[in-house]
C-alpha cells in the first residue's frame, strides 16, 4: 500500500498515490468493503437465498425487490464517499 | 386524423428537434481531433450524465428489455445486477484516465493502453476489435429503428426506409458536430427515453391489472410462476443456472465501463469532479430499467404467445387503447434510445479506426485525421446499413461474442493504474488469451468445465493469467514512465 521507492518498482499492487491521507484510504477501503459485499450479493451463493417470490415487497417479489435494493445500496455508497471526499477540506477532490 | 398519421408526425417531429439539438453544437466546438473526438475535454456533469446514460441504454431498453423480462422473467435482473456494479470502477479509474487524457492528448481507450504498455500492437489490435464489435451493434439499432418506423406507419415506411431517415439524421450531426452532437441529442434523448419508461411502466400495470402488486400476485398465482423467481428462465424455457446468471452478471460488469465508446467519453469531462459526480448519478439513470422490466410483464398473463418476444411492446401498442398521441411519444422514445447509441458508436467506430488504426500505419495531420475520421463514419454506416436491411446475416452471435470480448480490456486498464509491474507483452499476451479463449468457449460451449459459465469469465481467468505470468517473466517499463500513471 506504500508509495514506490524512487529507484524500483513494486512488485505487487499499488492503490494509493504517495501522500494520500489515512482518513482517506480508509474509507476508500471501506467502500470497497461494502462493494464487493454488494457484489457477492447478487451473486452465487448468496443471491440464491433472496431469490424466492415471497414476501412481496412493495408489490415486487423478493427476488426482483433484491436487486433494486442493491442499486439503491450502491448509490448511497457512492453518495456518501463522494461527499466525503468533495467536503473534506483538507484534500482537493481532485486528488485520487 | 388517423393514429398511424398523428403517431408519424410526432416521430417526425421529434426528429427534427433532434437534428436541431445535433447540429447547434458545430458551432460551438473548436475545429480539432480535440474539438471533435472529445469534446475539448469540457463536458459537464449534465450532458455527461446522459451520454453516459443514453449511449448504453439503446433500442435494447424498449424491444429486447420487455421482451425478456415477457420470455425469460427475472433473467432480465442481470442486467439491473451487473449496472449497479459495473460503473464503479470508472469512480476511480476514471479520473487517472482523464488527467492522462489531458496531459498526452489521449482521445481513444487505446492510445491510453499503448502508451502505459508502450505497443502499437495493442492499439491496432483494440482498433480491430473495437470495430469489428461496433458494426454488429449499429446495425442491431438501425434495425430497430426501422422496425418501429414500419410498424407505426402500419407498412407504409419500410424498415429500409425507417432506418435511412432515422440514420440519415444521425449521420448528418455526427458529421458536423462531433461528440459534442452526440453529448446534446443524449441528454435530449436520454430525457425523453425516461419519461416514456417511467409512463409506460408505471401506467400498463395500472391500466391492465389494476397496480403493479396485483399483476405480480397475478404471475405468481398462475403456471408462470416461475418467471418471478431468480434466476428466471433460459431461452428455451427452461430454468437458467445460478452458474450462468452469476458469471454473466460478473462478466458484464467488468465490461461495462470498458466499452471503447463508453470509456473514451471520460477524456470529454471538464474536470475530475463532473466524471465522478456522473458515476455517482448513474444509478439514478439505472431505474429506469425497473419500468423496463414491468412493461414486459405486463405481457405474460394478457399476451402469451408473441414471438419474437422482442415485439411485446409494439404489440401491446397495438392492444391496449391508448391515445395516438402517448403511441408516437412511445416510438419516438424508442427511436431516442436506438439513435443515442447508434450516434456514439458510429461516432466512436470512426475515431478509432482512424486514431488507433490508421494513423499508427500512415500518419496524418490535425485536419486530415478529422477528414478521415467524418469518411470513415459515412464508411461505417454504409457499412452497417448494408447488413441492416440485405443482410440475414446473424448479429446476434458477433453481439454475444462482443460482451465477452470487451471484459477482456479490463485486466489491461486495471493493471495500467494500479500494478505497476504490468508491461506491454503481459498486456498484449493477456489480451490476445482472453479473447481466444472467450470465443474458443463461444463456438464449442459444450467443451467447458463447468456447463452455463460465461465464456467471458474463462477468458478472463485466462487473460489475468497470462498478463500476471508474462509481465513477470520479462522486463518492466522505465520506473518514470510507470509512476507517471501511478501517480496519475
Amino acid at each position: 500500500m506504500s508509495g514506490p521507492s524512487n529507484d524500483r518498482l513494486p512488485t505487487g499492487l499499488v492503490f494509493f498515490r504517495p501522500g494520500v491521507s489515512k482518513a482517506r484510504r480508509q474509507r476508500r477501503l471501506a467502500f470497497l468493503a461494502l462493494y464487493f459485499t454488494v457484489a457477492a450479493c447478487l451473486v452465487w451463493p448468496i443471491y440464491p437465498l433472496f431469490s424466492g417470490i415471497r414476501p412481496m415487497i412493495l408489490g415486487f417479489p423478493l427476488s426482483f425487490a433484491w436487486v433494486i435494493l442493491a442499486l439503491f445500496v450502491m448509490f448511497a455508497a457512492l453518495l456518501a464517499l463522494y461527499m466525503s471526499e468533495e467536503g473534506d477540506p483538507s484534500e482537493a477532490p481532485d486528488e485520487g | 386524423m388517423e393514429t398511424w398519421l398523428l403517431a408519424l408526425l410526432i416521430c417526425a417531429g421529434y426528429l427534427a428537434v433532434t437534428l436541431v439539438m445535433g447540429l447547434l453544437p458545430g458551432l460551438k466546438i473548436t475545429k480539432s481531433i480535440d474539438g471533435y473526438v472529445a469534446a475539448d475535454r469540457a463536458m459537464g456533469f449534465v450532458v455527461l450524465y446522459f451520454v453516459l446514460g443514453a449511449s448504453i441504454f439503446s433500442s435494447f431498453a424498449f424491444l429486447g428489455g420487455p421482451g425478456w423480462a415477457y420470455s425469460r422473467g427475472m433473467a432480465a435482473l442481470y442486467i439491473i445486477a451487473y449496472g449497479a456494479i459495473g460503473m464503479v470502477p470508472l469512480y476511480f479509474l476514471g479520473p487517472r484516465a482523464r488527467r492522462m487524457g489531458a496531459r498526452h492528448g489521449f482521445v481513444t481507450q487505446a492510445e491510453l493502453l499503448a502508451h502505459r504498455y508502450e505497443s502499437q500492437p495493442i492499439s491496432i489490435l483494440l482498433a480491430v476489435l473495437s470495430v469489428g464489435a461496433f458494426v454488429p451493434y449499429l446495425v442491431l439499432q438501425m434495425k430497430g429503428a426501422g422496425y418501429i418506423l414500419s410498424t407505426i406507419s402500419e407498412g407504409r415506411i419500410s424498415e429500409a426506409v425507417g432506418a435511412a431517415i432515422t440514420y440519415g439524421v444521425v449521420l448528418v450531426y455526427v458529421l458536423t458536430s462531433g461528440v459534442l452532437g452526440v453529448g446534446w441529442t443524449n441528454t435530449f434523448q436520454g430525457m425523453f427515453m425516461m419519461v416514456v419508461a417511467w409512463f409506460l411502466g408505471l401506467y400498463l400495470p395500472y391500466k391492465l391489472y389494476g397496480g403493479i402488486g396485483p399483476m405480480m400476485e397475478a404471475i405468481a398465482a398462475s403456471d408462470k410462476a416461475a418467471l418471478l423467481e431468480a434466476p428466471g428462465l433460459a431461452a428455451d424455457g427452461s430454468p437458467w443456472t445460478w452458474a450462468a446468471f452469476s458469471s454473466a452478471v460478473l462478466v458484464s460488469a467488468a465490461g461495462f465501463s470498458m466499452w471503447p465508446h463508453f470509456f473514451m467519453k471520460v477524456y470529454a469531462a471538464k474536470s475530475d469532479r463532473d466524471l465522478r459526480r456522473t458515476v455517482v448519478f448513474y444509478p439514478t439513470f439505472q431505474f429506469f430499467l425497473v419500468p423496463i422490466l414491468l412493461i414486459g410483464l405486463t405481457g405474460v398473463l394478457r399476451y402469451p404467445g408473441i414471438e419474437p418476444a422482442d415485439r411485446i411492446l409494439p404489440y401491446i401498442l397495438t392492444q391496449v387503447e391508448l391515445s395516438p398521441i402517448v403511441i408516437g411519444l412511445v416510438c419516438a422514445g424508442t427511436l431516442a434510445a436506438s439513435m443515442s447509441s447508434g450516434d456514439s458508436i458510429l461516432h466512436s467506430a470512426a475515431s478509432v479506426a482512424i486514431r488507433d488504426g490508421w494513423i499508427k500505419i500512415r500518419p496524418l495531420d490535425d485536419a486530415g485525421q478529422r477528414w478521415a475520421i467524418r469518411v470513415m463514419v459515412v464508411v461505417l454506416s454504409l457499412v452497417a446499413y448494408y447488413f441492416a436491411v440485405m443482410s440475414e446475416f446473424s448479429l446476434v452471435a458477433l453481439l454475444l461474442a462482443a460482451y465477452g470480448g470487451v471484459a477482456q480490456i479490463f485486466p489491461l486498464v486495471f493493471a495500467a493504474f494500479y500494478w505497476p509491474r504490468a508491461n506491454g507483452k503481459g498486456a498484449l499476451a493477456g489480451l490476445i488469451a482472453g479473447t481466444l479463449v472467450n470465443v474458443f468457449f463461444l463456438t464449442f460451449p459444450e467443451a467447458k468445465p463447468i456447463a452455463g459459465v460465461h465464456e467471458g469469465l474463462y477468458g478472463l481467468a485466462a487473460n489475468v493469467s497470462a498478463l500476471v505470468t508474462v509481465s513477470l517473466l520479462t522486463p518492466a517499463h522505465a520506473v518514470e514512465h510507470v509512476r507517471s500513471y501511478m501517480e496519475a
